[in-house]
């Protein structure tokens, strides 16, 4: 089982991974186990405590991987703090967006093309917008690949959302 | 101007706080590293923690400044209780005494 290992932060197995390993390696398979440790890795994923985190604004150059990276810039409120400029680009590309969404939707109405395009751009086009603007808010600082990817993470999940939505509606 | 203590309500663990618990209580009489604490554990509560729920809660506590890991013997790593973790022990030791006092006495008097 000590290939699950695997599944926690960086920071974290290099803080706690030698001692960690040493207390499963001789234990069994079971699937409590297995669950219990997948779901210590979403904890310590999704709440990095704060001393491995001070760990690692003192080694910069360790291998920190995006989420764990949003996840300490949150708690730890560090990050580039949007201006009044960015937070003005973030909303007009919100409601510029969200308009060019309802044209686009309108227009493929028109075009009689299938209702679950149109219908999923029509009710998540705001969605779309905001994911788009959140290089000037929440992922402002971010490396543009970092922004590319959760951005892209995000987008497809809201199309199947919606799609799936609009899909059982019918 | 009186200075305000610094004291930690295990509560704000969550679900970690009885792992929480009784790993202060492990810790409470000499150092030991994640498996002895797992050990101990067992024997005094009867409850065996997973790997994952032993160290998110060891997490917590290390990064709250209640224990404190020692050097490493043997690639393991022994943790202690510092003083600030004792003082949050005896306090939620005295809350659930003070609970499990009221508890009885209501038995008695039905």
């Amino acid at each position: 089982m000590t290939w699950l290992l695997k599944l926690y932060p960086p920071r974290w197995r290099q803080r706690y991974g030698r001692e960690f390993h040493d207390l499963i390696a001789p234990q069994r398979f079971s699937v409590v186990t297995v669950l219990d440790i997948i779901g210590g890795a979403i904890d310590a994923w999704t709440r990095p405590q704060s001393h491995l985190a001070a760990e690692t604004a003192a080694h910069p150059e360790g291998g920190t991987t995006m989420l764990a990276r949003m996840m300490r810039l949150r708690c730890a409120g560090h990050g580039e703090k949007p201006t009044i400029v960015d937070s003005v680009k973030g909303a007009g590309i919100i409601l510029g967006g969200t308009l060019l969404a309802v044209l686009a939707a309108t227009w493929m109405r028109r075009r009689g093309v299938d209702s679950i395009f149109s219908d999923t751009l029509l009710h998540s086009g705001w969605l779309f917008a905001f994911v788009l603007s959140m290089p000037y808010t929440s992922l402002k600082g971010w490396p543009r690949l970092t922004q590319a990817i959760f951005m892209g993470i995000l987008l497809v999940l809201v199309a199947l959302l919606t799609a799936g939505g609009t899909w059982i509606s019918r | 101007m009186k200075r305000r203590e610094q004291t930690i309500d295990l509560e704000d663990f969550g679900r970690f706080a009885e792992p929480a618990l009784l790993i202060l209580i492990s810790l409470a009489d000499a150092p030991r590293h994640g498996y002895a604490i797992t050990e101990d554990i067992a024997s005094f509560a009867d409850v065996r923690f997973g790997p994952g729920t032993l160290y998110a809660a060891i997490a917590r506590l290390e990064a709250r400044g209640l224990v404190k890991a020692l050097a490493a013997e043997d690639r393991r790593n022994p943790y202690e209780l510092t003083a600030l973790g004792e003082k949050a022990l005896r306090t939620r030791l005295a809350s659930i005494q003070a609970v499990a006092r009221v508890g009885q006495r209501r038995l008695a008097d039905a």
